[in-house]
């Protein structure tokens, strides 16, 4: 890749986008997960599904909410899906953001249906005789989640996408953004079910073939990933161009942040649980989630030279 | 519908660095920018104070921009000139702009060029991050984007944009997009002709091209006679949304391998199902 000088202005997309990509990735990821588990897994899974649920919506809705407080006119979000002067819907399949927009609402009412889904399931919500299920049942229901689950794959991976269809530097420069936040989202997601099921008083066994177990599994898989892709997209960028990502604060934050602390160290406390089976699992969740908000902070910020406050301290 | 494109040939070569177009462009859209005056206090403008480039940089307050760029030597005597460019929006033919605006707030005009609907804007900023030049910009005193509107008020009622109105050199050309580079490869030729080899247009077909519509340029172009980066102009801007199919295949991709692996670790129901099957034949 050579060096391309950039002229373009920066967006200042700070903390809100960050903790937008961030908390839609681990909505998306656990959504997924959930539908796998809807799909192929074992009636004893389906605790984690639900979990997944309860989760997925209440993130999506603080995600819609994180969206409009970064608009600089956060009144007129719904100018996002409505063309304001027609009052007729836009939507311009051309643009990851006008695509995106469509894609987080229609995300948000499967997550919907499922948390409504995921409470009647569980008897929080009395139908009938409770402990019925609302939708999740035979082809149609399987179909639902499939579908629920492209669209949270697409909420996953569409903000690579959106960073990658401007004329900023890295961002535009590399095509496997999208991919990265990807597998990020399903791996942070992962972790987000992994650690509350741990931290339950009534937690599921992690024994051999337990539900859990499978979830570390799959993570531990999409860790791997997670760092092919981070490896790609500096030796694709080049050195140059990479160099605002590598060096100085932000290469402090990515290689210690993300790769040793998010993804190393909890790949070493899936295989080699140091503090116990529940200890490791519960530091091995917690710092998948810390390094997925890391990456996002690098490669949403680093481009545009904005950091947070509280990270001064790494500053070179 | 556009009837015939206009735009702007700016002939950097007989710039003079007056000014007087900045001037014009800020006293014609002063009802459209805040008082300059009414909060200097506590917002002083920015100004360099280190060149006679004194704004720096188009802004959302600064919708044309006379650059100075000074080459010099240290001793001033192998190399002493300087290049003068009067900037704006380049209302390019493939606006990135324009293309990822989710709210429809930038639109294309009758007369071809962008422009933003201030009305629509939510100031997501998404054509900040697309545009190659560093024209569209966002104002912290309203939450919306700004940038040249080509005087878009001026043309429907058959003026000619302030800039080109005021410029005492005829650095800025109003007109018709044809006949303008019809002008300008003359401009070009004569020059060739008169020993500045370096001169040639920034802004002609190949800049911003999409080979699928066979459309591409600028509707503001320049003449210019050094490389594009020395007059803060890119070689070889990008239209965005040509990188999403790549980019989609990727994640794609990526879907399907996660999908794999979460496939392959939550499997062992239709294995058990298949091994009672097999219990129940035997």
């Amino acid at each position: 890749m050579s060096d391309v000088t950039s002229y373009a202005l920066h967006p200042e997309w700070g903390g809100y986008i960050v903790a937008y990509f961030y908390l839609g990735g681990i909505a998306a990821g656990a959504y997924f997960m959930a539908a796998i588990i809807e799909l192929i897994g074992n009636p004893e899974d389906r605790a984690l599904a639900r979990t997944a649920y309860y989760i997925a919506f209440p993130l999506v809705v603080i995600c819609g909410i994180l969206l409009i407080l970064d608009l600089g006119r956060p009144e007129r979000f719904w100018h996002m899906l409505i063309y304001s002067k027609a009052g007729m819907p836009i939507f311009k399949y051309w643009s990851p953001m006008s695509v995106g927009a469509w894609a987080l609402l229609i995300f948000g009412g499967f997550t919907f249906l499922s948390f409504i889904d995921a409470l009647v399931e569980s008897r929080q919500i009395k139908r009938g005789k409770g402990g019925e299920r609302l939708i999740y049942t035979g082809f149609l229901g399987r179909g639902f989640a499939f579908i629920g689950s492209l669209f949270g794959f697409f909420i996953a991976s569409y903000t690579g996408a959106l960073l990658t269809a401007t004329n900023q530097p890295i961002w535009s420069q590399t095509s496997l953004l999208g991919a990265l936040f990807l597998a990020s989202s399903a791996s942070t997601g992962m972790a987000a079910l992994l650690l509350i099921h741990n931290l339950r008083r009534h937690r599921i066994e992690a024994r051999d073939g337990s539900p859990l177990q499978k979830l570390q599994h799959a993570d531990n898989w999409t860790m791997l990933l997670e760092l092919i892709l981070i490896g790609l997209i500096i030796f694709t960028l080049g050195q140059n161009v990479a160099a605002p990502l590598i060096k100085g604060h932000y290469g402090k934050v990515l290689w210690i942040g993300v790769v040793l602390l998010g993804i190393v160290l909890p790949l070493i406390l899936h295989v080699l649980p140091i503090l116990g089976t529940r200890g490791s699992e519960v530091l091995a969740a917690l710092l998948i989630l810390l390094g997925g908000f890391l990456l996002r902070y690098v490669f949403v910020m680093a481009p545009q030279g904005l950091y947070f406050s509280f990270l001064k301290g790494l500053t070179p | 519908m556009v009837v015939r494109a206009k735009g702007f040939f700016t002939d950097t070569t007989v710039c003079i660095g007056c000014k007087a177009c900045q001037v014009a462009c800020r006293e014609w859209n002063q009802d459209k920018l805040p008082n300059a005056f009414e909060h200097v206090h506590e917002h002083p403008p920015h100004l360099l104070g280190t060149s006679y480039d004194n704004t720096g940089h188009l802004s959302s307050v600064n919708w044309r921009h006379v650059k100075f760029i000074e080459q010099f030597s240290e001793d001033r005597t192998q190399q002493s000139r300087w290049l003068m460019m009067s900037d704006c929006c380049k209302h390019c033919v493939n606006a990135p702009c324009l293309e990822v605006c989710p709210t429809g707030s930038l639109i294309r005009t009758e007369f071809d060029s962008v422009y933003v609907q201030p009305e629509v804007c939510n100031g997501c900023r998404d054509c900040v991050a697309a545009c190659p030049f560093g024209v569209i910009s966002y104002g912290e005193w309203d939450g919306k984007v700004h940038k040249c509107t080509l005087c878009y008020d001026r043309l429907q009622v058959g003026l000619q944009p302030a800039c080109a109105q005021a410029c005492p050199t005829q650095s800025i050309q109003f007109g018709d997009v044809d006949e303008l580079m019809e002008r300008a490869k003359k401009r070009v030729a004569t020059l060739h002709e008169r020993g500045v080899k370096e001169a040639y247009i920034y802004g002609d077909k190949d800049i911003l091209y999409d080979p699928a519509s066979g459309k591409g340029g600028l509707n503001v172009f320049y003449l210019l006679v050094d490389k594009p980066e020395v007059y803060g102009l890119p070689a070889n801007p990008q239209i965005p949304s040509k990188t999403v199919p790549k980019s989609s295949a990727f994640s794609i991709l990526t879907a399907f391998i996660v999908g794999l692996i979460g496939i392959f670790s939550f499997r062992d129901r239709r294995i058990r199902e298949i091994q009672k099957n097999e219990n129940l034949r035997t």
